[in-house]
């Protein structure tokens, strides 16, 4: 089981252990469990905590946000999930996207999207301070 | 948030779960220093994550407003802007994205993401 916390507004955040092997870059990061997102997305915040400048990346993309359109890099990635009931490592391949920043997402946690959560069961039960995922299958 | 390649068609592949023998899992752990290693520090950034939730509300009230940086070992950084954070964690030597960072801003923004 991966287990969640709820943010001081209720937001449902998850960790992984972030790898872009290309740019020689790996830390901790909270993602936003985010269910509308298509894809997993890190956020102008998690560039700054990592050291991950923009100009570094390629494979341009565009997206439609609820803020609007915003422009994406892809890049290859690995994502690693703690399961503490078996002591066990999820390692999750992906082309995850980077954010260009701008002045509407400066602030913006990085989201956890359906390239991840499509493959997990989630169970989110706010009242009880309940949220954990546990990985079913791979796409 | 949809995606969308330059050409307009969607992007929308899907992540793919490798085996805990996969030669890319077994490459990434080498560089922890083996799978025991990387298992160490996964269950390390656990209870760091955890941890910072679960001192939310004291942390709140000690530091209101502030940027808190946690560490394995606790808060490791505290400072009145995000800027002076990242200034106060290089100052120390620490790589921030190794650390759980969180704004106890007092009037959190509203997301419609």
């Amino acid at each position: 089981m991966i287990s969640g916390e709820f943010g001081r507004t209720g937001r449902p955040y998850v960790w992984g252990r972030l790898e872009l092997d290309r740019l020689g870059i790996s830390g901790r990061l909270p993602f936003l469990v985010d269910t509308g997102s298509d894809q997993t997305i890190i956020h102008p915040p998690a560039l700054r905590y990592l050291g991950l400048a923009t100009d570094r990346l390629a494979n341009l993309a565009g997206t439609h946000g609820v803020g609007g359109r915003v422009t994406l890099f892809f890049e290859p990635a690995v994502l690693n999930f703690r399961d503490d009931d078996r002591s066990t490592t999820y390692t999750h391949r992906l082309d995850i996207g980077i954010a260009e920043p701008n002045d509407a997402n400066r602030n913006y946690p990085s989201l956890l999207g359906r390239d991840i959560l499509d493959c997990w069961y989630l169970e989110s039960d706010p009242t009880n301070g309940l949220l954990q995922f546990t990985v079913r299958r791979t796409a | 948030m949809a995606v969308f390649n330059k050409d307009g068609t969607g992007f929308g592949g899907k992540a793919v779960l490798l085996a805990e023998d996969d030669p890319e899992v077994l490459a990434i752990a080498e560089r922890y220093g083996g799978v025991a290693a990387m298992n160490e520090e996964m269950a390390r950034g656990e209870e760091a994550f955890h941890r910072l939730y679960r001192e939310l509300p004291a942390l709140m009230e000690q530091y209101p407003d502030q940027w808190v940086a946690m560490g394995d070992d606790g808060i490791v950084a505290v400072a009145d802007s995000e800027d002076n954070l990242l200034a106060a964690l290089s100052d120390q030597g620490l790589y921030a994205g190794d650390l759980f960072i969180e704004h106890l801003n007092t009037q959190p923004e509203i997301w419609i993401l």
